[in-house]
């Protein structure tokens, strides 16, 4: 008697079980079809155009200069500077690709060469008449360049691989702004 | 990238039409038939849209936040991810070996050539990632990244653009089965992992990066008409019927595969978005693939001088992958 109560209690439990892990299952299975067709709602409530998500090249210039930014990397923190430096005087485009080209550098005189060309490419060719500016030009670049050799041997001693591999980066973003 | 190679692959894809559909069959087959496969594909759906947010949520705690933190650079103050959008947009889902406690799973994106590859942990209902490795398609091959030679699916330099594809997914597909098929997955994930650093997801960037900057020439104001037609075969391809698509795209055997294209679902076309932008010396090719089923890929080619552009229809699918392959090794 006793053990038909045990075996009658256990298949009570296991009935409770059974129906509480089904409703489970079909309450998640409900979910599950539930978010397929809301993804699929979104989805395809308004049909938009192909190259609505195509960045423009300024957006994407803008992307690129954060990237560097937050990139934890002194290199290519030093090459963001630059942009940010000349996003304030809104003339970004024109030497985002020249401060890249000058982040590259291997001397002094390779990198002053370039800083210059970025700046003559935003100001035009006429700022190389005013002496009194270009000086001025002259000695913010080898202040920079400076700055750059000293982060730069810290960053070639710390992390000889990200050293590398962010000159192989930079280098590939100069490729495509050629 | 000539002219005369598309159309001659066209014409070899077209030989094999009847396995397309078979092919186009049992993928979907085999979506709906592995619960993990298909999990990863809602989340990827969702990842598109939101790609910070979901697949922080989604992963475990410690991968969330490894995730958050390696992605912040290219955040926007907004807080959108176009690079990353653009990767879940089109990344097809691979699966290798799942038990019920854990697994090994990838986003592939073959447009960007960047993998993104789990390990998941099957254990809870919804299975989600408890580690990933970010990393190049070439770096995953065991090829070495060259920033300077991007990947041939980006920007083809030996190949014509709809062999590069179908050969760098082939590429990426083969070793991910060959090292997530059997029992040392976690084992070769482990691999992966011991290489990861933060470098891995800078060469991910620049992938990225490199087919965004193709695509953004259409924007460039000198650009309008090819941003144009880039919105008009869109439209097309999106809603047109095989009559109208037949007006506008060349080639005899262009009927029989426009016809198998618009038979695809109206929910599958519709989500159909430009993937890549080639502005070649003899012809400019636009490529294009749908958002819920990134499988299908579609090339339009126009000729720089006077022609029809021509339609191509291919599938990232391993037999129709292998298909074309034996074809060009024949």
């Amino acid at each position: 008697m006793k053990n038909n109560g045990t075996i009658r209690f256990s298949m009570a439990i296991l009935l409770v079980c059974g129906c509480v892990f089904l409703s489970v299952d079909l309450v998640a299975a409900e979910k599950s079809k539930e978010t397929s067709s809301t993804v699929q709602k979104n989805d395809t409530a308004k049909k938009s155009k192909a190259t609505e998500s195509v960045m423009s090249k300024e957006e994407l210039e803008k992307l690129t200069t954060k990237v560097m930014e937050k990139s934890g990397n002194p290199l290519m923190q030093a090459g963001a500077k630059w942009l940010g430096w000349v996003d304030k005087i809104k003339k970004v485009n024109a030497l985002v690709w020249g401060g890249i080209q000058a982040s590259l550098a291997t001397n002094e005189k390779e990198f002053l060469q370039a800083w210059e060309t970025a700046i003559v490419d935003v100001f035009g060719e006429g700022i190389r008449k005013n002496q009194w500016v270009m000086e001025q030009i002259r000695k913010i670049g080898k202040e920079i360049w400076k700055w750059h050799l000293e982060s730069d041997k810290k960053l070639k001693e710390n992390n000889k691989e990200d050293y590398e591999r962010s000159q192989k980066f930079l280098q590939g973003l100069l490729n495509l702004g050629r | 990238m000539k002219t005369t190679k598309l159309l001659t692959t066209a014409a070899l894809i077209m030989g094999c039409a009847g396995s397309m559909q078979t092919a186009f069959a049992e993928n979907t087959q085999d979506t709906v038939g592995n619960p993990f496969e298909g999990n990863i594909s809602v989340m990827r759906i969702f990842a598109k849209e939101t790609p910070v947010k979901t697949v922080r949520d989604w992963m475990s705690k410690g991968a969330g936040a490894k995730w958050e933190k390696m992605i912040q650079p290219t955040v926007l103050e907004n807080g959108s991810a176009p690079l990353l959008k653009n990767f879940f947009a089109t990344a097809v889902v691979f699966t290798g070996t799942q038990n019920e406690y854990s697994g090994i799973a990838a986003f592939y994106n073959v447009w960007q050539d960047s993998i993104l590859l789990f390990q998941m942990d099957n254990s809870e209902r919804f299975s989600a990632p408890e580690n990933f490795i970010f990393l190049p398609g070439s770096v995953f091959r065991g090829e070495k990244f060259d920033a300077e030679k991007p990947a041939q699916s980006i920007f083809p330099t030996s190949e014509a653009f709809d062999l590069a594809i179908i050969q760098t997914y082939q590429a990426t597909k083969k070793v991910f089965d060959s090292k997530f098929s059997g029992k040392d997955a976690t084992a070769e994930f482990a691999k992966y992992l011991k290489n990861d650093s933060d470098g891995m997801f800078a060469d991910v960037t620049l992938n990225a990066y490199l087919n965004a900057k193709l695509l953004a020439s259409l924007k460039d104001p000198g650009n309008s008409a090819a941003l144009k037609e880039a919105d008009r075969f869109g439209d097309l391809l999106q809603s047109g019927s095989a009559d109208e698509l037949g007006k506008v795209f060349s080639g005899g055997n262009a009927k029989s595969m426009l016809e198998k294209f618009t038979a695809f679902p109206a929910e599958t076309r519709e989500s159909i978005v430009i993937t890549a932008f080639l502005n070649g010396k003899d012809q400019s090719v636009y490529a294009y693939s749908s958002t819920l089923w990134p499988e299908l890929a579609i090339l339009v080619s126009v000729p720089k001088e006077n022609g029809k552009p021509s339609f191509l229809m291919l599938f990232l699918n391993d037999k129709f992958a292998q298909q074309i392959m034996n074809i060009k090794s024949k």
